[in-house]
Parts: structure tokens; C-alpha cells; sequence
């Protein structure tokens, strides 16, 4: 019963930074419309900019952390200038085989330069853990469940309270409507898509205490934040964040009970189950509220 | 719409007899070159089949390319079956799992089926590492070395390979020219363009789509039989990986979708590149191949979406933008 739990806290504690690295995709698709193929890979460049700096640093990956969020903002805002821009008014295929391609780019430029090796960082605290009843909380994981808490109460606070947010929110609700009541939509694209590349930043380096860097690490890391937007319903970030809990849980239990190499298994059934039966996910389709 | 009878065009017989002479012409690794061509060729015409006829993206086209290679070196290392039954053996299997696959997949749209068909492709990736026992694991399996064998296919040289792989391609483009004139491929062109409407006027989509991706599976599952047998050694990351399914796409891409020639122009454009690429730099860095095709992928999404067929030569291949 005890293991039960344990694997129970373990996938709630992963199921925190899913849901950041998958708000991130639903506010892009929200908003712009755009499903982001590349989602993973922004992901895994971040955590080879956490690497790199904590590299030549020697900073705590959680203050890093703030630097690599700045950065992919603006990098999110430039890759959204210089290419998505391009195609937004185009088909869903456009956007897919252009993220597609931007992803695959990001994946074989960091293969290239840096070779297909797994990296990983060391931190003094990374098997520290906390024992509460029979359960074990790691403390990275802890931290990073902390740190993606509160940036979501954050992007809540941004999308209700604020001005800005709710110019969002009205665009992803009817573009054409928003731009008659005065709201600029292309500046809406340009902040959503930095938002949405941002939190996969984040996702990422707040993952990086207790996991490994490697080329493809977004590989999985973004098929699983698709997975988790399409359980919330596409758009919505309530959604995304049950969808990664859920996630979190059932991948950390398929991987205990039926076979670790199926971990992925599971979710993927999951996925497309729920596609059939329910696509527009677990609690619903609305867009960002 | 015009119908065309492809044993009366004129360039598709000069194709034929130019092909079937090739051999005689070039020897040794421009050969091979042709051969990595006329492959992926086939498997591009594969994808066109629902992606480009259909417009269904599929991104989980790698899925059969594997159950076609998996297919030939199990029936031969298993149980003993020559090759080519085997690539017989892949074709129907590939149908088969098409068929259910497609019950599923094939009710999304848009993006929600393309992240499917991802998924897809992934699940057989594991199921393939998973099972050690036929599959070889992530090990992979391979043809014991034996000289001249038909039974496995196995020559110490090429053309026999070269032959075999152009009965393929010339079943590949029969078959996509004949869908692109039938009824067939007109209620496909429907369904492209607005699949409620084509609902509406009383074409079957379930139906249809199913048919379309069926085939798309037996083709596909063709080349990677070649594969299989052309290369001798296959392993689940370079034959069902995700990079094969973008390579499949991206080659139809460039080409052209939906026109006679096109699937091959963009392997004859593609893989030399690649060959090119390993030859001088495949030493130095893995990875580079792929670098040079999203340049080329995020290119032709930008600014030839079309594809080269449909750019530099009208007379090569009647344009085909949507003639309904």
C-alpha cells in the first residue's frame, strides 16, 4: 500500500512540470491556433541552456532557471516573428510540417554541435528526501513541483487579473470579435507563443535535478505534453493541469506494475482512448479561462 | 477532370525503358545510389497515397515500413520463407493492421489524427523492442551471410536489387496514377478539400479514407521489405523511428504531393544529399542528414509547398491543383 502511495506522490510530483510544459502548448493553440510540434524541442534546448550555464556557473539549476525563462521568451518571440508569422493564416498542415521542421532542426543542430551523449548535472541535494507516513518525497522533484505551482497561480493571476490577459483570453475566444474591440492579435500571437515557448523553458530546467539531457529528450517529454493537453481539452489550462497530474500518475503506476519499457505504453492507449471517446478531453473544450 | 491512360503516356514508357536499362550504364556505388532512390521513392509514394491524395498527414508512416521489413526477416529467419513471400506476407499484414488502425485513427481530423498516427508509430517502436523473442529487441535483426541466394534475396551484386525495387516503384506509380483517375481519387480530392461537403454529397469517408490508407500501409510496407532485404541488418529506431516518417513525408513534400512524378523527384533530389552528407561528414557528427532536410522541410513549407514538380516543369506533370 505503501509503494502504492509512493508511486502516487512520485507521478503527482512529474505531473506538476507536465502541466507547465503542456499549459505552455495549449496557450499557443489557444490563442494562435497553432499546434506546436516543436514544443519538446524548445524544451530540450532550454535544458541545454540550463546545462551549459550551470556549467559554466556552477548556479543552482533553479536560479538558472529565471535566466533560461527570459531567454526562451524572447527566443519565442523571435522564432514566431521570423517563421511561424509566415504560415499562421495558412492550414493546420502548414503549422505542423513548419513546427515539425523547426523541431527536427533543433534536434539534429544540438546533435550536431554538442554529440547524441546523455548529460546530466549534479546538484548536493538531488537524492535528499523527505519521509512523511511511509511516503518519500524527494526534495529536487519537491522544489520543481513548487516552482511550477506557483507559475501556474502566476499565469492564472496574468489571465483573469490583468488587462493583458484578458486580451488574450477574449482573442482565443473569437479572434475577429477581439480585433473589432480594438485588440492588436498579432501582438497577442507574438506574447502567447513567448508565454508557450517560456513555459516549456521552464518545464524543462526544472526537470533538469533529476533528469537527463539529450537530443531527443523532447521527443517523449512533447508527445506526453500533447497527450496531457488533449486529456484537459485542447485550450484549456484547468484542463492541462488535471490531464498532467493524470498523466503523471498513470505513467509513474504502468511503469511499477506492467513493464518499464511500457511505461509509455499505457498513456499512449490512454491517449488514443480518449481521442475516440471523448476528444474534447476530460473536463471539457473550452478555450483559456 | 482529364483521364489519362498511363500505358499510352508517352514519358511514363520512356521511363520504363530508360529505367530497365540503367544497370547497363552505371555500376557500384552510383548504382547503390539508385537503388536508396527507387526505395525511398516508394515509400514516399506510399505516404502521397493518404497524405497527399487524401490529405490526411501521417506521421506514423515509418509503423509500416517496419512491419514490411519485420515482416521478410522474420518469415526467413523464423520460419524459413523466402523473401519474397515475405514481402508478400508484410504487404497483407500491413493491410491488416491498416484496416484496424484506420477504424480508429481515421475518425480524427486534421492535427488530432496526425498526433495519432504519431503515437502509432511510437506504440509498434516499443512493442517492437519489447518483444526480443521474434524482434531481436533493440538489437535488430539480420540476414545471415550467405552467397547468391534467391531464397533470402541475398547477391554479392546489385542489380538483381535494382530490378526488384523497380517492379516495386513502377507498381507504386501505377498505382498512384490510377487512383488520381479513378472515382476513387476523385471522392479522395473531395474529402481534401472539405470532407463535410464531400459528406454531405453522399461519399462514404470512413469508407474511403479506409481504402485510401490501406493502400498507403501496403505500399509503404513494400519498401521497407526492400529495405530489409536490400540492407541486410534492420533494428526498431532506423526502420520505425520517427526520423524515417519525416524523411517519407519530406521527400513526397519536395517532389510534389499528388502528382505522377513527384514522389521520385524528391528521393532523387533528397538522397543524394544524404549520401553526400554521411560520405563527408557522417564521420564527424551523426545528425547532419536530418539538419539538412528540416532546412529544406522548413524551406518548402515557406515558400514551395507545392513542390518542385508543380514549379519548375508543367510539361513533366500536368498540374493537378484541385481539379473538381
Amino acid at each position: 500500500m505503501s509503494e502504492f502511495m509512493q508511486l502516487i506522490v512520485n507521478g503527482l510530483l512529474l505531473g506538476g512540470i507536465y502541466a507547465v510544459i503542456a499549459a505552455g502548448l495549449t496557450i499557443i493553440f489557444g490563442v494562435m491556433n497553432v499546434v506546436n510540434f516543436a514544443q519538446g524541442d524548445f524544451l530540450m534546448l532550454a535544458m541545454y541552456a540550463g546545462f551549459f550555464i550551470h556549467q559554466f556557473t556552477g548556479l543552482d539549476p533553479y536560479i538558472t532557471l529565471i535566466l533560461v525563462a527570459l531567454l526562451f521568451f524572447f527566443f519565442g518571440i523571435f522564432i514566431e516573428k521570423s517563421l511561424i508569422s509566415k504560415v499562421i493564416e495558412g492550414e493546420h498542415e502548414k503549422h505542423i510540417l513548419l513546427t515539425l521542421g523547426i523541431a527536427v532542426f533543433f534536434r539534429n543542430i544540438v546533435t550536431v554541435l554538442f554529440g547524441p551523449e546523455y548529460k546530466g548535472i549534479t546538484v548536493p541535494y538531488r537524492f535528499k528526501s523527505y519521509e512523511i507516513g511511509n511516503v518519500f518525497i524527494s526534495h529536487p522533484r519537491l522544489i520543481s513541483f513548487i516552482v511550477a505551482a506557483i507559475l501556474m497561480v502566476l499565469l492564472w493571476i496574468f489571465l483573469t487579473r490583468t488587462e493583458f490577459g484578458r486580451a488574450m483570453r477574449a482573442s482565443s475566444e473569437n479572434r475577429h470579435a477581439a480585433e473589432l474591440m480594438g485588440i492588436n492579435s498579432k501582438l497577442m500571437f507574438v506574447t502567447a507563443f513567448g508565454i508557450g515557448i517560456m513555459f516549456a523553458a521552464i518545464g524543462g530546467v526544472a526537470l533538469m535535478p533529476f533528469y537527463y539531457v539529450f537530443p531527443e529528450v523532447g521527443v517523449y517529454l512533447g508527445l506526453l505534453s500533447f497527450i496531457v493537453v488533449v486529456l484537459g481539452g485542447l485550450g484549456s489550462i484547468p484542463g492541462a493541469v488535471v490531464g498532467a497530474l493524470l498523466v503523471g500518475v498513470i505513467e509513474s503506476l504502468s511503469g511499477e506494475y506492467i513493464d518499464l519499457s511500457l511505461s509509455h505504453f499505457g498513456i499512449f492507449i490512454i491517449f488514443i482512448l480518449v481521442l475516440l471517446f471523448k476528444p474534447q478531453g476530460i473536463l471539457g473544450g473550452e478555450k483559456i479561462s | 477532370m482529364i483521364r489519362e491512360n498511363i500505358l499510352k503516356d508517352r514519358t511514363f514508357l520512356i521511363f520504363l525503358i530508360l529505367g530497365l536499362m540503367v544497370p547497363f550504364f552505371i555500376k557500384g556505388y552510383a548504382l547503390k545510389v539508385a537503388i536508396m532512390i527507387i526505395l525511398w521513392g516508394i515509400a514516399a509514394y506510399g505516404w502521397d497515397v493518404i497524405s497527399g491524395h487524401g490529405g490526411q498527414l501521417s506521421l506514423g508512416q515509418a509503423a509500416f515500413f517496419a512491419i514490411g521489413a519485420y515482416s521478410v526477416n522474420i518469415a526467413y529467419l523464423s520460419f524459413g520463407i523466402p523473401s519474397l513471400i515475405g514481402i508478400i506476407i508484410g504487404i497483407v499484414f500491413s493491410a491488416i493492421i491498416a484496416l484496424a488502425i484506420g477504424l480508429v485513427v481515421l475518425r480524427l481530423r486534421g492535427p488530432y489524427f496526425t498526433l495519432c498516427t504519431l503515437a502509432v508509430g511510437e506504440i509498434l517502436r516499443t512493442l517492437l523492442i519489447y518483444f526480443k523473442g521474434f524482434t531481436g529487441g533493440a538489437v535488430g535483426l539480420s540476414f545471415p551471410y550467405q552467397e547468391h541466394s534467391f531464397i533470402s534475396m541475398q547477391y554479392t551484386y546489385d542489380y538483381p536489387y535494382y530490378y526488384l525495387g523497380f517492379v516495386m516503384l513502377i507498381i507504386a506509380i501505377i498505382t498512384s496514377t490510377v487512383i488520381k483517375n479513378s472515382s476513387f481519387g476523385l471522392k479522395l480530392a473531395a474529402i481534401r478539400n472539405d470532407c463535410d461537403a464531400a459528406e454531405s454529397v453522399g461519399i462514404n469517408l470512413m469508407m474511403t479514407k479506409s481504402k485510401a490508407f490501406i493502400i498507403a500501409a501496403m505500399i509503404t510496407s513494400m519498401s521497407g521489405s526492400f529495405y530489409a532485404i536490400f540492407m541486410n541488418y534492420i533494428d526498431p529506431g532506423t526502420v520505425c523511428g520517427f526520423g524515417l516518417s519525416v524523411q517519407i513525408l519530406l521527400i513526397a513534400l519536395v517532389g510534389g504531393r499528388r502528382t505522377k512524378w513527384g514522389p521520385l523527384l524528391g528521393a532523387a533530389i533528397l538522397i543524394p544529399i544524404t549520401e553526400l552528407t554521411n560520405a563527408y561528414f557522417g564521420h564527424i557528427r551523426s545528425g547532419l542528414p536530418m539538419l539538412v532536410y528540416s532546412i529544406i522541410l522548413i524551406f518548402v513549407v515557406l515558400y514551395a509547398s507545392e513542390g518542385i514538380v508543380n514549379i519548375f516543369s508543367k510539361r513533366f506533370a500536368k498540374p493537378i491543383k484541385e481539379e473538381i
